[in-house]
């Protein structure tokens, strides 16, 4: 019953900031941290959504970007210092039992990994909660937290590529690329919202649901490509990418429903029956081992560089629209016990992976490099500007980001370059946590040229 | 099993806004007593004559009400219990004193219930009274904390009158509330 329950708790938890924690990402590079996630060059978000860099040639000198770069973990030295892995069975952070046991600092912990420092925490709820309960009455009062009850659809989803394994041969590249698609949404119902969020009393004869959908596929694609520059030289040109791929789908799955509670004319408390289950909804999949979906999209993209600035445009997944030609469908019906009714055994269905776009803007003159993205990954907008400033070896940086729950968070840092090695620092505020208010990183990395 | 799943609810609610701080539990215990009129005692009772004069103090008690109470606070630490409320004392004839107890118990026996000490007396007080009589106590947590801990928590209310006039008394005590707080460490995981 305890892992039940604290589940129901947690899964509520984690939807209701997924939100935040689909906004930031992780980075493991200090030096786009210090300049607000802004990428740079050929790394990061522009790279991975723009075809057109491939043919880019890196820049070089002191400008120029890492071979690789080795995130410093101080996060995991302060995270193991506090919660030691011999007592890790004991901690009160983890142990229900304990009174120091809070499950929204652990969803916290879950959504803002320990990589790095946290120099300032968000802070965990702690406010008290008042319950009102009588024979036929029932209200919650969430204190501040009330705050954190999402008043619209939340949710997380993404688009990634987590393999693309090929070979180029003058500019043309034959890939088979890995792609997965995920996305959750919520709603919560009027009555329910005005019962966490605005602490009205329960009606009785109510609903108090939850709307949801979700969607999971993933497969293949064989894919063919091109980048190069189709004007100019290095120092000033045209360079222009392209991608058409043949998805194939191994599985996906989706569902969207309504479930939760009717409240009846029971009394809350005392009552034999005050609440129902109730839950009503649509579920269509194809297995792995049914026939693979199918469809076509491509991406395309372009760069101009012009001496000391970089423009470039990418748009992923154009109408990659999945044609899964053996799809079962059930209703599912959920009233004191849970009923499922065949659909359809075997229908074809289509879906849609979210198209995803990226455009940045690089500015270099002399020893200051002036930089801004825009990406969206199929669910929301992220915004980052930011700018480096070098002085010899030494390197300042600073930046903005506007993140997915529109809150603007701010970048800083510095790094120190010898050699092929620059050992650098970066600060973040961030909102991954549940809380309004934001938390500053401090990351750690070395990067080798 | 949909009383379970209303307390896993509020399980759920008090995860996402408690964290380190306080849950805490205002009852309406009246509201439970009301709705089998419990919540009324007649002492001595109908159809009995008053209390004579001279007579040795009479007691009543009802038969104890259950007070259902969410299982998130069956494994907590209860720091305190306050009770407040309101007694209305009519229908008197004659006068007299009485005192008003209040017990809590996990269990619903009658001879249990009632062979421990009141969590809370009210009185003496004369009768006639000229307004509601109030109800309010110290933080009773280290008396009645546990019963509070159980998913099940019974009241008994008992009342002893004494004639101390000249005529047959017979009073009517209706509890109009009675409100208990009730303020848990957070410890609303353990135990479930």
């Amino acid at each position: 019953m305890r892992t039940s329950v604290v589940g129901v708790g947690l899964v509520a938890l984690a939807v209701a900031c997924a939100a935040p924690a689909a906004a930031q990402g992780l980075f493991t590079d200090a030096r786009r941290i210090g300049m607000g996630g802004v990428s740079v060059g050929r790394s990061g978000s522009v790279g991975r959504f723009n075809p057109a860099y491939r043919a880019v040639p890196a820049r070089t000198g002191l400008e120029g970007q890492p071979k690789l770069t080795i995130p410093l973990p101080l996060g995991l030295i302060q995270f193991f210092h506090d919660h030691p892995i011999s007592q890790l069975g004991h901690d009160p952070t983890f142990s229900p039992d304990s009174t120091g046991f809070n499950p929204v600092e652990i969803l916290n912990l879950a959504l803002n990994l320990p990589l790095f420092y946290e120099v300032k925490k968000a802070p965990t709820p702690t406010n008290d909660v008042t319950i009102g309960i009588g024979q036929n009455f029932f209200q919650v009062n969430l204190g501040q937290t009330a705050a954190l009850v999402p008043l619209d659809q939340f949710g997380l989803g993404f688009s990634s590529r987590p393999l693309d394994p090929g070979i180029d041969i003058k500019g043309v590249r034959v890939s088979v690329m890995g792609w997965l698609h995920t996305e959750a949404g919520f709603q919560l119902g009027d009555t329910l919202l005005g019962f966490l969020h605005d602490s009205m009393p329960a009606q009785h004869n109510a609903p108090y649901q939850v709307q949801t959908d979700g969607i999971v596929e993933g497969g293949f694609a064989p894919t063919i490509g091109y980048a190069g520059r189709v004007w100019g030289d290095t120092a000033r040109g045209i360079y222009l990418g392209g991608a058409v791929h043949y998805y194939l789908g191994v599985g996906y799955a989706a569902a969207n429903g309504v479930g939760g509670f009717f409240t009846t004319a029971a009394p809350f408390f005392g009552g034999a029956t005050p609440v129902t289950l109730d839950g009503r909804g649509f579920s269509q999949y194809s297995k792995p081992g049914h026939k693979l979906g199918h469809g076509v999209g491509g991406d395309v993209g372009a760069v101009w560089i012009s001496g000391p600035l970089e423009l470039g445009v990418g748009v992923n997944d154009i109408g990659a629209t999945i044609t899964w030609p053996d799809t079962r469908q059930d209703s599912v019906f959920y009233h004191d016990s849970l009923y499922s009714q065949p659909f359809q055994p075997s229908v074809e269905t289509k879906t849609e992976l979210p198209v995803s776009y990226v455009a940045n803007l690089a500015y270099t003159i002399g020893t200051t490099t002036l930089a801004a993205d825009l990406v969206n990954n199929g669910r929301g907008t992220t915004l980052h500007l930011g700018g480096e400033k070098r002085l010899g070896l030494v390197a300042l940086r600073g930046g903005v980001s506007r993140d997915q729950r529109k809150r603007l968070e701010f970048g800083w840092g510095g790094g120190v370059r010898l050699g092929g090695v620059s050992l650098d620092l970066g600060f973040w505020t961030h909102s991954n946590s549940l809380s309004n208010e934001r938390a500053i990183t401090m990351a750690t990395s070395l990067s080798i040229y | 099993m949909h009383r379970k799943w209303l307390g896993a609810a509020l399980l759920a609610v008090l995860a996402a806004g408690c964290g380190e701080g306080h849950a805490i539990f205002n009852v309406d215990v009246q509201s439970f007593m009301a709705s089998t009129g419990a919540d009324t005692l007649r002492v001595p009772p109908d159809p009995l004559p008053g209390i004579l004069p001279g007579s040795p103090p009479v007691r009543d008690s009802i038969t104890p009400v259950g007070v259902d109470l969410p299982t998130a606070m069956s494994s907590s630490i209860v720091d305190t219990v306050l009770l407040t409320g309101s007694l209305d004392v009519t229908h008197s004839t004659g006068s007299g004193t009485f005192s008003y107890d209040v017990f809590f118990s996990s269990s619903s026996d009658p001879a249990v219930v009632y062979a421990g000490t009141p969590a809370l007396t009210v009185g003496p007080v004369s009768i006639p009274t000229t307004a509601p009589v109030p109800i309010t106590s110290q933080n009773l947590a280290a008396v009645v904390g546990d019963a509070f801990k159980g998913s099940a928590l019974y009241v008994g209310i008992r009342a002893t009158v004494s004639n101390t006039g000249a005529t047959n008394l017979q009073s009517t005590f209706k509890l109009t509330a009675l409100q208990a707080r009730i303020v848990l460490q957070d410890r609303i995981f353990a135990g479930q």
